[in-house]
């Protein structure tokens, strides 16, 4: 058992991580050709409007099913709203957060596009922490708009007049895995702007003005989009019922701020926060970077179901530098 | 005078034959003698307040039998979104002979015999049980008709495809070969079969503008040499005769235009039909009536929506994402180079 220990805290995570969005990548944008589907209430940006995908994302049937009037979300069909939302749920605990870091597409483009940079010597851009603190709160809009927008199309809030069915998805309209992901399946159909109404024209033009900015900024920050994501907001509401987890031990941390520059996601609270035991942010996407490069034994933990499957260790942190030395 | 008079005499035997044509129209006379009966064609309509039944072949349907949601003021249509749990469909084209048969031909492929309707406007209804199910997909329903009518054999057959389908009871059968293609059926005598009517989520997908393949069958088989008349509800019309392999296709005509463009819809579903008809001169024996020919037809009727590129542009979507791109990578550029400090030398004061 201690070799094994030994073993998995010696390991090259970011490689086997790497290998595992790979896979991931593979089955949910390809799983169609091989007759796969692994749900379609998954916490992950599986688009559905790729034809061949081998899992869809929650996101577009929870905004579907916001679009039913009060009467039916609060009877029967409220039934069918709370069962999406608990298979929804039971996906996501099992790997928390990491379905950001190991599963979703949209972030192995990103993360595709980070290495692509890398190679042409291109630096990393990082925002300073208050532009880092207001941007995040962009993803609890978005998460509150994708609710209220369809909602309003099947009810009248606040008196005003009902909306447009064309806001019936208004996240998926915005979203660049909806025009990204098709592309790896040849399907370029989403890259349209939308003629057929007003509504249509403003989501699609601005669809395709996001997927614009999306290709610059994912180019040249790592994860770019994750910071506005809703789903990673959606995600944080239910992140303490996961079963996989990140935890920091305060008194072992030397503060030396490795955890901060290796983080993707730019969380500073990793490295100052010395007191909570959950460490995980919302921005956390657990690609377990920070674990990899802490030098300090034991500081910083993933456990998967109370039992430690990677930790920190001066031996593995060495190992791994030694590692990436040979390889530069 | 000598050129007009071969011309009014002309004039004169063509008023005769009108006059002749339209006094034996009431009596029927020529009616009785030379005209075929008309092709059946089975048509919608949703009976109101309906219950479904057991299903005869699958037993009691464990789904539930609420109806889909019908929309505030309109007339509930069949659509794979408003799934219905009992249909009827009523026929046009009758008086049906006496040996006239229906049928249903799932979606799993499982079939069951339909019982005709003739009190009043002849009919068919089959319980379709919502929920995942084998209705869920599409299901062919067939009417045939045989009778001789001076001496030929007229083989009517009319065919209605019902695309019974909710999204929440889920895509999984868009893997599943058998739900996914059009079906044809061995004992219909003469059907017409048309290719990717729907997608792999079971949504109609024929839009105008595009090529549509159309099938005739014969005893299961397909049949060379069938003229195909296909008419839209706007009364465009294109006649084509299937090759070989019984197949023919044409182009969709888009026939869908608005006067203004806030007025154009881009779920308006359009109507189209399909007719086949085969002549063979051969005799034999139908129910102790000789005939020398056999005279087939057979109905289809599906619909379509406008084309994509009608409003939907690639040149604009791709134009605002390539200037985003553009505008985003010279603004991240100069943000970088703008913060960029010049080098400076430190000098050291000696």
């Amino acid at each position: 058992m201690n070799k094994l220990r030994h073993y998995l805290n010696n390991v090259n995570l970011s490689r086997f991580r790497f290998r595992v969005q790979l896979a991931a990548f593979a089955l949910l944008i390809y799983g169609g050709f091989l007759a796969l589907n692994i749900g379609d209430q998954l916490p992950s940006f599986s688009c559905v409007f790729d034809q061949n995908r081998g899992g869809s994302c929650y996101l577009f049937g929870f905004q579907h099913q916001m679009s039913m009037p009060f009467s039916r979300l609060l009877g029967g069909a409220g039934i069918g709203v709370l069962i999406g939302l608990a298979t929804f749920f039971l996906y996501f605990i099992v790997l928390n957060k990491g379905w950001c870091g190991f599963i979703c597409p949209l972030g192995t483009v990103q993360d595709l596009l980070t290495r692509l940079r890398q190679k042409f010597k291109i630096r990393n851009s990082e925002y300073t922490e208050p532009t880092f603190r207001s941007l995040k709160l962009l993803k609890y809009l978005l998460l509150f708009l994708l609710i209220l927008l369809p909602m309003a199309i099947g009810n009248s809030i606040f008196g005003l007049p009902q909306l447009s069915h064309d806001f019936a998805t208004p996240f998926c309209m915005i979203c660049p895995g909806r025009t990204i992901l098709p592309l790896f399946s040849g399907d370029v159909s989403q890259l349209v702007i939308d003629f057929s109404s007003s509504t249509k024209i403003v989501l699609s033009g601005l669809g395709m003005a996001i997927t614009g900015v999306f290709l610059a900024g994912a180019f040249v920050k790592k994860r770019f989009i994750c910071l506005f994501c809703p789903m990673s907001a959606l995600h944080y509401l239910f992140h303490k019922a996961g079963l996989l987890r990140l935890t920091k031990n305060g008194a072992k941390c030397s503060r030396c701020g490795n955890c901060y520059r290796a983080c993707d996601a730019g969380i500073r609270a990793i490295a100052d926060d010395l007191e909570h035991k959950n460490i995980v942010k919302d921005d956390c996407m657990m690609c377990f970077k920070c674990v990899e490069v802490c030098p300090e034994e034991g500081c910083l933990q993933v456990s998967f179901l109370g039992l430690p499957v990677f930790e920190a260790t001066s031996e593995g942190f060495f190992k791994r530098m030694e590692e990436k030395n040979r390889e530069q | 005078m000598i050129a007009d008079f071969p011309h009014k005499r002309g004039n004169q035997l063509l008023l005769a034959c009108t006059a002749f044509w339209l006094l034996a129209q009431p009596v029927g006379i020529l009616q009785a003698r030379t005209m075929a009966p008309e092709p059946l064609t089975l048509g919608l309509a949703l009976a109101k307040n309906a219950v479904a039944p057991v299903c005869d072949t699958h037993g009691n349907p464990a789904a539930p039998t609420k109806s889909g949601r019908p929309e505030k003021g309109r007339i509930p249509e069949e659509s794979e979104h408003r799934p219905q749990p009992f249909r009827k469909y009523f026929l046009s084209g009758a008086p049906l002979g006496a040996a006239a048969w229906a049928k249903v031909l799932r979606a799993d492929g499982s079939n069951s015999a339909l019982e005709i309707e003739r009190d009043g406007a002849a009919a068919v209804s089959l319980p379709t049980p919502l929920g995942e199910g084998p209705c869920h997909g599409g299901n062919n329903v067939y009417v045939v008709d045989q009778q001789v009518t001076d001496g030929v054999l007229e083989v009517r057959s009319a065919k209605w495809l019902t695309l019974h389908h909710n999204c929440a009871w889920g895509h999984d059968h868009k893997f599943d070969q058998q739900r996914q293609t059009s079906q044809h059926a061995a004992d219909i005598p003469f059907e017409i079969v048309i290719d990717s009517l729907w997608d792999k989520n079971f949504h109609s997908d024929v839009r105008a503008g595009e090529p549509l393949t159309i099938k005739v069958f014969k005893d299961g088989q397909p049949v060379k040499g069938a003229k195909v008349m296909f008419t839209t509800a706007e009364k465009w019309q294109r006649q084509t005769t299937t090759g070989e392999d019984g197949a023919s296709s044409l182009l969709l005509v888009d026939d869908y235009f608005v006067e203004k463009w806030p007025d154009f819809k881009p779920d308006h579903r359009g109507n189209f039909s399909v007719t086949a008809e085969l002549r063979e001169e051969r005799t034999g024996l139908f129910q102790d009536q000789p005939y020398t020919a056999v005279h087939y037809t057979s109905t289809f009727s599906w619909k379509y929506s406008p084309a994509k590129r009608a409003y939907n542009s690639y040149a604009y979507g791709l134009l605002i994402g390539a200037l985003f791109l553009l505008f985003s990578g010279a603004g991240i550029y100069l943000h970088r180079e703008r913060r960029q400090r010049p080098f400076s030398r430190i000098k050291l004061d000696e």
